[in-house]
């Protein structure tokens, strides 16, 4: 039953978009400011983590570990000396700051690493968690998932079970309140953008082991976070996850009918019908315009 | 709002008065080809397609604030509309051509309804998506030939001077028609949606229809463009033609040259060409140094270099600004 | 946030994070409905319980000195009567407050001392038991009878 295989599949990978998406998602609901070159900075992850691998002789914890540092400092800067001064600006301005930022590093790749299909090497590249008659699970893809619950709910106790979880939902829900409360909405913003960072460097080294990828890659998954964004509903943490594995079964679905030329096509049908119908999401909390 | 007008010390500078110099400058590209040599022709060649997508641009974000990340979309159709005309009905190649900015119109009203329901950054990434949507599709359609694509034969025909009188009318007629909308009832039309949404429908401005009829017309002009330009480059492939690499070179050509000025694309085409060609040896740089520059305009001046020009000097060549502080 | 996270973070600061337990349970007993609706979005709260939970996010930082500002704007006149006999209650346990209202009856009754500023400058001042409420409103409005500098 191959349908059953797909079925699977789209929601294993389901969870990979949603630790894409959950970057994107915390950025908005926090700052109200639409990351386009949140699908790059993914990438930027993914080949960092590739060469870090390399260096340490294939020991994916410590390239994961230098990665997420870097990944945050890099986010701290783009914050301090981009974001927080086009986030006065209005809108349209943070739209092409950020889609500049996103060519920036797109480009900047392809520099560095050449236009080559590139993949991140894993002991249980080919290995499968569940082998039955109807339907297999990849490790990878098992993996992907599973990393998807672990982040949702670490970032679901952080967000609402600690202060500086407290501080951040304060600083996005009322500025000025959170300022009297003695929050330095600044900061606030760069830790939440260092969080989003962080995200993206996890996501970026499951990217690596999933699939193959190359500089340009970046644009692919900036729409695959936005897609499971707005589907999930914006500011919903649990919306991720299901916005990622609606998303997933889509994309597979639409390839087990259709052919697997037209995978990424129905996964944009299935996000501008959204869009059209319902842009809040589907299990929207927060309704940011 | 326009920015305060400084008494400007350069006089009364709009163009529309001064028709002397508009004929030269229409003498001086008409007659180009025809003692330019064949490098210098090209690089017109380039700087007017690209003025024109730019001047498309402008129109939907400077003045209607339609941010479009997706007007690839009306390139690419316009040049398999060619492709298709040319190749496999071997019909003249201007029909092609002209096809393409229908094919493009018809696109853009269909999408309409529902893309036009997306609001904001929606809208945005809803454009993006829709090209991308139509270059998958495209590469699996065999009616063009999948992701091979077509080489545009007719173009093998042609003389460079050829091309250049066509890329001549697009890139005139593209500032010549931004040029009358602005000046006509919808130009104020969308001045006063620009200040005020509500206050604007308020007093009767059909919104909608408003921002739908900029929609197609850019989408048109963008279509025609697109024919153009595959004229010149004589082969078509999906994930270039739809690429989102037509929407980097827009956004930072206006953005550069002075969003929301009529001038701005104009300067911003002719920086955006003359670095690729400084550049060619070195692609990935040039796309680099545009978007740093452009964050750094974005940062520091945001109006682009005409818009900076503006404000100095009282210089306004052509236009009524516009860009909302608020965005 | 809900009734319960504002008040937690009114303890935000470092000082006052020590004492939050204590200080939740004193907010309660002030203002029991918003022990009620400690889980409620404190967006579904009404005018008058909104300003009860600003007052109270405000006590959670143990202060030592509270400004108020027009609390009593926008709100009924029966919860204005419960939100100041609060306030009395805070102030006589030793909480020094600064009250900016418009209300003069209610002012010159739940304070200690008054000041009337007009156009930035202080035009009378006193003790708000020896003022009467025709005074303030002249120095207020500018008749300049009773003012003095």
């Amino acid at each position: 039953m191959e349908i059953v295989q797909s079925i699977v599949n789209g929601i294993m990978l389901g969870g990979l978009y949603a630790v894409i998406g959950i970057g994107m998602s915390i950025v908005f609901g926090i700052m109200g400011l639409t990351n386009l070159a949140h699908g790059d900075l993914v990438i930027v992850g993914t080949f960092l983590c590739m060469s870090l691998a390399a260096q340490f002789g294939g020991n994916l914890f410590l390239s994961l570990g230098l990665t997420a540092i870097l990944m945050v400092l890099i986010g701290f800067i783009l914050q301090k000396y981009l974001v927080n001064k086009v986030l006065d600006k209005g809108t349209e301005p943070a739209l092409i700051a950020t889609f500049s930022i996103s060519i920036c590093m797109a480009n900047l790749l392809l520099l560095l690493f050449g236009a080559d299909a590139r993949s991140i090497q894993t002991p249980i590249a080919s290995t499968n968690i569940v082998d039955t008659a109807y339907f297999s699970i990849s490790a990878v893809y098992f993996l992907d998932f599973v990393t998807a619950l672990v982040v949702i709910a670490a970032l679901h106790y952080l967000l609402g079970h600690t202060y500086f979880g407290r501080a951040i939902r304060a600083a996005s829900g009322d500025a000025g309140a959170a300022e009297l409360m003695g929050v330095d909405t600044k900061k606030t913003y760069s830790y939440a953008m260092c969080l989003s960072m962080l995200t993206a460097a996890i996501a970026g080294m499951l990217v690596g082991m999933t699939f193959v990828f190359y500089p340009s890659t970046g644009t692919q998954y900036l729409i695959i976070a936005f897609a499971v964004v707005v589907i999930g509903g914006m500011g919903s943490l649990a919306g991720t996850l299901v916005g990622g594995v609606v998303l997933g079964l889509a994309q597979l679905l639409g390839a087990y009918f259709f052919g697997v030329g037209y995978q990424l096509l129905c996964g944009y049908l299935v996000l501008l019908i959204l869009l059209t119908v319902k842009p809040e999401g589907l299990l929207s909390t927060a309704v940011r315009k | 709002m326009s920015s305060g007008m400084k008494a400007s010390r350069w006089g009364n500078k709009h163009l529309a008065q001064k028709p002397g110099i508009v004929c030269l400058m229409a003498m001086f590209l008409v007659s180009l080809p025809f003692w330019a040599d064949e490098y210098i022709t090209t690089i017109f060649i380039q700087i007017l397609l690209y003025m024109s997508l730019g001047h498309m641009w402008n129109l939907l974000a400077g003045y209607t604030g339609l941010v479009s990340l997706g007007q690839q979309m009306f390139i690419g159709l316009g040049g398999y509309s060619l492709a298709v005309i040319t190749e496999v009905y071997h019909l003249p190649m201007l029909l092609g051509i002209f096809t393409g900015g229908l094919v493009s119109v018809l696109f853009a009203w269909l999408i309409s309804h529902p893309i036009f329901k997306m609001r904001g950054v929606y809208f945005t990434i809803g454009t993006w998506i829709a090209a991308e949507a139509l270059a998958v599709f495209f590469s699996n359609w065999t009616f063009v030939r999948s992701g091979q694509g077509f080489n545009i034969t007719i173009s093998y025909g042609l003389s460079t001077g050829d091309i250049y009188f066509v890329a001549l009318a697009a890139g005139a007629g593209s500032m010549a028609l931004v040029f009358l909308l602005l000046r006509s009832r919808i130009g104020l039309a969308l001045m006063a949606m620009r200040d005020n949404e509500h206050a604007a429908e308020a007093i009767g401005i059909d919104l909608y229809r408003t921002k739908l009829m900029c929609f197609l017309l850019a989408a048109f002009v963008t279509g025609i463009t697109g024919g153009a330009f595959y004229l010149s480059i004589a082969y078509i492939q999906p994930f270039a033609a739809f690429g989102i690499d037509w929407t980097v070179a827009m956004v930072f050509m206006v953005i550069i040259g002075g969003i929301g000025t009529m001038e701005g694309p104009v300067i911003g085409a002719a920086f955006y060409v003359l670095m690729k060609q400084y550049l060619y040896a070195y692609p990935g740089i040039s796309m680099i140094l545009l978007g740093t520059t452009a964050i750094g305009i974005i940062l520091l001046a945001p109006k682009g270099i005409m818009g900076m020009v503006q404000e100095r000097y009282g210089l306004d060549l052509v236009s009524v600004r516009r860009w909302s502080k608020e965005g | 946030m809900t009734v319960k996270e504002n008040l937690l973070m009114g303890a935000y600061l470092p000082n006052a994070r020590g004492k939050k337990v204590a200080a939740m349970e004193k907010v309660f007993s002030l203002f029991p409905v918003l022990k009620e609706k400690s889980d409620d979005e404190s967006t579904f709260l009404s005018g008058g319980q909104r300003q009860m939970l600003a007052i109270s996010r405000a006590l959670m930082g143990a202060p030592s000195l509270l400004f108020c500002d027009e609390i009593s704007l926008g709100l009924a006149p029966v919860i204005i009567k419960d939100i100041y006999r609060t306030i009395g209650a805070i102030s006589h346990e030793g909480l020094t407050i600064v009250l900016v209202e418009q209300d003069v009856k209610r002012s010159l009754k739940y304070s200690d001392y008054s000041y009337v500023m007009l156009k930035g400058k202080i035009v009378l001042e006193g003790k708000s038991a020896e003022l009467s409420e025709d005074e303030v409103r002249d120095a207020y409005f500018g008749t300049n009878r009773y003012a003095h500098y």
